[in-house]
């Protein structure tokens, strides 16, 4: 069949050139033939006509050649594609409508279809991805329990697993890179000389590791993950073969590695074991309290995971049994195994499979309301169609022509649909990010690219074609009455436009409720945008320092490291204020969560997030000392302890009294005695330090020379941010060229990447609503067409008897109209009771947000009307003497 | 009809026939229909013009190929040619026909 269409194809193209051969060689032949009549003596005239009827017929000849070709189909599909494109392009509004519908259905598919391959579907890029399991400790409620397998446990594991051929270790270190540009803080995989091999990972450069590798004493190597190869060496195979310094010792760059998914988190670099200090320390290789290691196991061939399960559970038992005194006996866990790939995908499974689930019923909406255009649309063309029935049309000639009609407006919307879903990807992949790491992988690939075609195929036959198939009447009643074609009483009509219609009053509903989820979540983000955190964020930046903790290891190293920074800083022409932090506002990496033990009764201990500052922080944050004083210089080892609170802290504790002078003690708080008493001396204007949504807690800042912790250095500027920046940085690699800076951001920015995830989640909604609104606009335009469509007839007498256009208008308008205010009831009181659940989501905006729930409202009534008005202008347009002349 | 009446030509036969006559040279519609003509003596009764249908049939079918050559008087034509495909066809054609002659033989030589 498929052979026989390519035959025709190519046929069609190579029609011209074909015929015109095929022509030369006939004409050729009754020459010659011509020639050779004359030559037995027969006139030119006689020896022409005897060669044609020998020839017998040429028209019938050709004709015969042809059908060789099987040119009678293509010729009928040329002329029919032709005749498709005319009768689209007369009918601009329905084919704009069709694509526009089909290409929002297909594109969202598409989209949400290849986010899902990437991220669930497609097997990871490893060696038998199927027998690749993870080895963890899970609690009570299955939920994976940080703490890992000591060496010893491992070994044990080893040796005592029948069910796995191999076990890998692998643990996450963060070392400072030197060497390479400026001092680096890198994510680092540390893991086994198998450690590639049992992945079935090969180097893109270079190599991997070599047995032996991680051996005590071998020549320190690593590999580079793809993502930092590009980022940080631009591509450069040449650096294969360097050396750069990891902490203090040097390592040559011995490959990089392909695109792989970089679980469980973010991996700059691979070294072995021998590398990692606490790895090759020998007291870890005996000891069975240093919980550090990852471990992956390889499946035997045949061996399912339930097996392994079981063999897992057998191998913990026996080495509780054997070593009771170790923490991995002595605390509560239970072994638990699963594949690799399950665990990649845990998270972004259902959430997809459910976002795919969505856009599914959205193509299933689309095709509704495609349908019901197309069956309009077919109504209006019931004349024509009979009359080529009647002319001896076959019904397979009849069907080519819709399938035709159809798959040119369904493939236009798939190819639209194609380009709004690249156009859509970015985001899609950003939002995947936050569930998977496999998104850096999202793409279109052929599997994805047919999946958009096979979708546009079937859209094309099954929601334009069959429906306008079947609106075809019996040949008699359509040419007699044409388009009315209806007895308006008939119970199996009225039953057909009440589904309709309730169908269509269905998708009001939803897109209502969608598009007030999507107004509420825009409303509480520009709310949240509106919010005051607290501080100044413009002309302020942050840098995060990651000193070279080899040779960094004592506080007063440390303190002298950030004071020489700060002292530079300072000097900087513009510097405003500059101060050193343990964290920074939205961002709490740095920041302790702990209990505060007051002097005072009530004696009872209050949650409280500890952070650390130095003079100056809070000037560069510009926020307010409402009481006391900022920190000094001389608030350092050995003065006494000293603590700024903030006012949310200040009111809650001391409502009543001044906080200053009074008195608390919290426990383990970085290297400070657990009853080191702490003096309040200020009281700072509080911050949103944890979110912007979020009122801010209870806050204590100590000082940075007495708590010895911190992490950025914060600076305002006056002059140029960038510039600044720049300077800064030199200041840093000045001061000490081994100290890695781990970003270096303006406050803009890390209140911008607050409101990311928001900006995100309501960007997709809206693009969600925006879709949904504009398939219920098609969706309603379409049964009102059919609806207008089969009242022709009855519009064409009404416009005869003397009814004024206008008033039919309103007529027809108003019937629809009828669904669309019931589906408008619906959905309402379905928002009602959605956006409770999305309360949670929201800032500022009650859920029952009356501005919202109007304007959604309004925005549906204003956009049905539009929608109705199109088929009911058409249909008062009618002329009254055609129908009355076709009944 | 003052003419003799001359058997048909068998169904399929004239495939047989062109696949063999494109079997010793390459050559254009005319040329083929000249020859069978000849070779056969004139004992067929065939419209020339059926010719070119079984031409383009066999050429779809893959078992004869084409290129454009010129005749006399410079006229572009098709030079039709066997393909491999053609020629393994032609065999088995030529053992099917073979099959069947003997086997109506046979049948008419019985006592």
């Amino acid at each position: 069949m498929f052979r026989k269409l390519y035959h025709s194809i190519e046929f069609m193209m190579l029609r011209q050139k074909t015929e015109r051969l095929m022509d030369g060689e006939i004409e050729y032949h009754i020459e010659q033939e011509t020639l050779e009549n004359m030559r037995r003596g027969m006139s030119r005239r006689e020896a022409r006509r005897a060669a044609l009827q020998d020839f017998g017929g040429v028209a019938r000849i050709r004709e015969e050649c042809r059908e060789a070709w099987g040119t009678e189909l293509a010729g009928n599909l040329y002329r029919d594609l032709l005749f498709a494109l005319r009768g689209l392009r007369k009918n601009f509004v329905y084919t704009f409508a069709v694509v526009i519908t089909l290409a929002l259905g297909i594109g969202s598919n598409t989209a949400l279809f290849s986010v899902l391959r990437s991220v669930v579907l497609r097997p990871l890029p490893i060696r038998d991805g199927d027998r690749v399991v993870m080895l963890e400790r899970v609690d009570q409620k299955n939920i994976t329990i940080g703490y890992g397998f000591s060496f010893p446990e491992m070994e044990f594991y080893r040796r005592h697993s029948p069910a796995l051929e191999d076990i890998a270790e692998f643990h996450r270190m963060s070392f400072t890179l030197l060497g390479h540009g400026d001092a680096q803080n890198v994510d680092t995989a540390v893991v086994g000389a198998n450690y590639f091999d049992f992945m079935g990972l090969k180097a893109l450069h270079g190599r991997t590791f070599l047995p032996g590798e991680d051996a005590h004493g071998a020549a320190p190597v690593m590999v580079l993950s793809h993502r930092y190869f590009l980022a940080n060496f631009a591509g450069d195979a040449s650096v294969v073969g360097t050396t750069v310094r990891l902490n203090d010792r040097v390592h040559t760059i011995v490959g990089v590695l392909p695109p792989i998914p970089e679980f469980p988190a973010r991996t700059d670099v691979y070294m072995p074991t021998s590398s990692c200090g606490t790895r090759s320390n020998p007291d870890f290789l005996t000891s069975h309290g240093s919980g550090l290691l990852r471990l992956y196991g390889r499946l035997k061939p045949s061996v399912t995971v339930e097996q392994a399960q079981r063999d897992f559970e057998g191998a913990v038992a026996r080495y509780r049994e054997a070593y009771p005194e170790s923490d991995a006996a002595s605390v509560a866990w239970s072994p638990h195994l699963a594949l690799l790939s399950e665990e990649i995908a845990k998270n972004a499974r259902p959430t997809f499979l459910l976002l795919f689930g969505i856009t599914g019923l959205v193509l299933l909406i689309a095709c509704a309301s495609v349908a019901n255009l197309s069956l309009a649309r077919a109504l209006r063309r019931r004349r024509e169609v009979a009359i080529r029935t009647a002319l001896g049309a076959s019904r397979a000639r009849l069907f080519q022509q819709f399938v035709i009609e159809g798959l040119l407006v369904s493939l236009a919307g798939g190819l639209v649909g194609l380009a709004s879903a690249v156009a859509a990807l970015q985001l899609l992949a950003a939002f995947a990010a936050r569930f998977s790491v496999r998104a850096y992988d999202v793409r279109l690939d052929p599997v994805v690219l047919w999946f958009c075609v096979i979708v546009s195929v079937l859209t094309g036959v099954f929601a334009c074609a069959i429906p306008a198939w079947r609106s075809r009447v019996p040949l008699m009643a359509g040419t007699k009455d044409g388009a009315a074609g209806s007895n308006a009483g008939s119970s199996q009509q009225w039953a057909r436009q009440l589904t309709r219609r309730m169908l269509v009053s269905a998708q009001v509903a939803f897109s209502v409720a969608v598009l007030i989820a999507a107004g509420l979540l825009l409303r509480s983000l520009i709310k949240l945008q509106e919010v005051n955190p607290g501080f100044e964020a413009q002309h302020v930046f942050a840098m995060r320092l990651h000193p070279n903790w080899s040779r960094i290891n004592d506080p007063e190293t440390f303190r002298a490291l950030f004071r020489k920074v700060l002292d530079e800083v300072r000097q900087m022409p513009g510097v405003i204020a500059a101060g050193v932090s343990g964290t920074v506002p939205l961002d709490r990496s740095g920041a302790l969560s702990r209990e505060l033990d007051l002097e005072e009764p009530p004696a009872v201990k209050l949650p409280v997030t500890v952070s650390v500052a130095s003079p100056g922080y809070f000037a560069a944050l510009r926020v307010p000392l409402l009481r006391g004083r900022d920190f000094r210089d001389t608030d350092r080892e050995g003065a006494p302890v000293v603590a700024i609170v903030n006012q949310t802290l200040a009111k809650r504790r001391w409502p009543d009294a001044d906080p200053l002078g009074k008195r608390f003690r919290i426990r383990r708080l970085f290297g400070l005695d657990d009853d080191t008493w702490i003096t309040v001396v200020g009281v700072a204007g509080d911050m949103r330090s944890a979110r912007l949504d979020r009122e801010p807690a209870d806050e204590v800042f100590l000082s940075f020379e007495q708590a010895s912790a911190g992490t950025d250095v914060v600076i305002r500027t006056g002059t140029d941010l960038v510039q600044s920046i720049q300077n800064a940085r030199k200041i840093v690699a000045r001061v000490d060229p081994e100290t890695a800076l781990v970003s270096v951001r303006t406050m803009e920015e890390i209140v911008a990447d607050n409101l990311a995830a928001p900006q995100l989640t309501t960007q997709l909604l809206g693009l969600l609503a925006a879709l949904t609104l504009v398939i219920t606009v098609t969706g309603i335009g379409g049964v009102a067409a059919v609806a207008a469509s089969q009242r022709r007839a009855e519009l064409g007498i009404r416009l005869a008897l003397g009814a004024r256009p206008r008033a039919l208008i309103a007529m027809v308008v108003g019937q629809e109209m009828r669904m669309v205010l019931a589906g408008l009831a619906v959905g309402l009181i379905a928002a009602l009771a959605f956006a409770r659940v999305l309360g949670t989501f929201l800032f500022g905006v009650p859920p029952t947000d009356p501005f919202t729930f109007a304007t959604v409202a309004v925005l549906m009534l204003c956009v049905a009307v539009v929608a109705c008005l199109i088929p009911a202008i058409r249909a008062a347009r009618v002329d009254p003497f055609e129908t009355l002349r076709s009944d | 009809m003052p003419k003799p009446p001359k058997p048909d030509l068998l169904q399929g036969t004239l495939d047989l026939l062109v696949l063999k006559t494109l079997s010793l040279e390459a050559m254009h519609g005319w040329a083929i229909s000249q020859r069978i003509k000849q070779v056969s003596n004139g004992a067929f009764a065939v419209n020339q013009g059926s010719l070119y249908p079984a031409l383009h049939r066999l050429e779809r079918a893959g078992w004869i190929g084409s290129e454009v050559g010129s005749a006399e008087n410079n006229r572009q034509v098709k030079i039709y040619k066997l393909t491999r495909l053609g020629r393994s066809r032609l065999n088995e054609e030529k053992e099917n026909w073979n099959r069947v002659t003997t086997a109506v033989a046979r049948i008419l030589e019985a006592q």
